[in-house]
């Protein structure tokens, strides 16, 4: 069975934002709203100084609880394991944004429930998603979790952490970040920099 | 240009050039350009010194255009080309066209011997064995094949350094020569006077230059620049982040307001800028009037006796807040 999924080392992102930039350019997002968000955690006090970046965006979960809630049945799943939004079936009555327990959905100007798609319509033609493709450093890698020579695979082996972001909610999130030094750390509880929130920009 | 020495400059061509971003000193560069007879100004945004010209030569952007072939030689040389996506819009014209039809009209038309930038960059191309078809063919990018730049070192058993020594040299016989300090001894930077922070800048990964800050997918990442300033000195001027300060420096030249960051990831005595930004021109509608400019408080700047480099990291500010 394929089930596409993503890893992200932390130790290559930069911060520069280009997969933000990509993915608005690729999925024609509206300005003011954003399907991938970077926060910036920094702990400690100078010159004793340690931080990461860390982009977010829909984590395509095994278990996904936006998927039950949806009245219409417009957020669905897809069989190789992406989880998408028909426009068309949805009534943008958010309660799939209130079951996400990390917050990566929004409402689209346009009236439905918007996210990362891991650009779906270029995995279809054997592309990898926009953000992947676009990264300076080669942060990013999609590939099937289920195939063990796949660059995700690949990716996890070679890391010396991986994390999912609290995986305590029991939704099996499938977007891996590698090598990070502050997931699920007390760091998190730190005030942390949002440049770019879901859905309409905060400034 | 202002002094007249050795000798007048009456006519300037600026070309993608920021003016008043690119150079410390706005005020001075203003003087400067007072004294032209004439400035025409080619350049694909409504920059505040676009507004100082006398004639405006809007240009196609990168992606409506041909350049010049980048030609890198170091590490891994490469060939790239750049060719436009999309015909100019809005009757801009390439930089290349503009120079030609100037030139025609100059009468120096025997120097413009090639009619469009493909005849031009197909010449070029034919001296390596290869044309724009075939170069479009492998991604627009032809890579030399072979070693990297230090590996024809190593194999030759040479020195890519042109020193007499053929090492890095920390002492150099040759500024020695030059009667120069051969091994250049650490001096201390001023401090700043009390109640001011020496005013750094650099950038943000989001920006390129001042060129960016008005382009709509950037602009709403990252909208406005903001001060830097350390969380203990934040606390004892009683200064919270998003507050909206004004820089004042040392010769009393403001800049702002500008939103203050609270941070540790900077010294007591410094505050921090991203170059850019308090774009003054109405036409960049989205960034105008937005953030601080670095230049414009930069009336101070030193030049290294060696290299001639200018210093710009010698200005002080202090933080005004709003009324």
């Amino acid at each position: 069975m394929t089930r596409y999924a993503m890893t992200i080392d932390l130790e290559r992102c930069l911060g520069c934002q280009a997969c933000v930039v990509a993915c608005k350019t690729e999925n024609q997002v509206p300005l003011g709203y954003f399907r991938l968000r970077m926060r910036t955690i920094v702990v400690g006090t100078f010159p004793n100084l340690r931080g990461e970046f860390r982009m977010e965006q829909c984590f395509h979960c095994d278990n996904a609880p936006c998927v039950p809630v949806c009245p219409t049945g417009a957020t669905y799943k897809t069989p190789q394991g992406i989880v998408l939004v028909d426009p068309v079936k949805c009534t943008g009555c958010k309660a799939c944004v209130t079951a996400c327990p990390y917050n990566m959905r929004f409402i689209h100007p346009d009236g439905y429930a918007d996210k990362c798609t891991f650009c779906e319509h270029r995995v279809a033609e054997g592309r990898v998603p926009a953000c992947v493709e676009t990264c300076p450093t080669g942060a990013r890698a999609f590939g099937d979790l289920d195939q063990a020579n796949s660059p995700v695979r690949q990716m996890l082996a070679q890391a010396r952490r991986s994390d999912v972001l609290k995986p305590e909610t029991g939704a099996c999130p499938k977007l891996f970040y590698l090598n990070s030094k502050f997931t699920n750390s007390d760091a998190e509880d730190a005030p942390a920099v949002v440049a770019s929130e879901m859905g309409k920009a905060g400034h | 240009m202002i002094t007249s020495k050795p000798y007048p400059i009456k006519g300037l061509v600026t070309y993608g050039t920021c003016l008043f971003h690119t150079l410390p000193n706005v005020a001075r560069t203003k003087d400067a350009l007072k004294n032209l007879d004439f400035h025409l100004v080619i350049d694909t945004l409504p920059q505040d010194h676009v507004a100082w010209a006398d004639v405006v030569l809007p240009e196609a952007t990168y992606l409506e255009r041909y350049d010049e072939l980048w030609a890198c030689g170091h590490k891994t040389p490469y060939i790239a080309l750049r060719e436009p996506a999309i015909d100019p819009l809005y009757q801009t014209k390439p930089a290349w066209w503009i120079v030609r039809e100037l030139g025609i009209r100059l009468g120096l038309e025997d120097f413009f011997q090639w009619k469009t930038a493909e005849e031009y960059l197909k010449r070029r191309l034919s001296s390596i064995g290869l044309n724009l078809e075939k170069l479009r063919e492998q991604g627009g990018i032809t890579i030399q094949p072979g070693k990297p730049y230090l590996a024809d070192f190593e194999k030759e058993n040479s020195s890519p350094f042109t020193t007499a020594s053929g090492k890095v040299e920390l002492y150099s016989d040759a500024l020695e020569k030059a009667k120069l300090d051969p091994l250049p001894k650490y001096e201390p930077a001023p401090e700043p006077p009390a109640g001011f922070f020496r005013l750094l800048y650099g950038r943000s990964p989001v920006h390129t230059f001042a060129r960016t800050q008005n382009t709509p997918l950037l602009n709403e990442l990252f909208p406005e620049n903001e001060v830097w300033l350390n969380a203990a000195i934040a606390a004892q001027l009683g200064i919270k982040n998003g507050d909206r300060v004004m820089l004042e420096n040392q010769d009393k030249t403001r800049g702002g307001p500008v939103k203050a960051k609270v941070t540790e990831r900077i010294r007591k005595d410094c505050v921090f800028i991203v170059h850019g930004f308090g774009h003054d021109a109405p036409g960049m509608k989205r960034t105008h009037r937005r953030g601080a400019s670095d230049a414009a408080l930069q009336t101070r700047y030193a030049l290294d006796p060696i290299s001639g480099g200018a210093g710009l990291r010698v200005n002080f500010v202090k933080l005004v807040k709003e009324a």
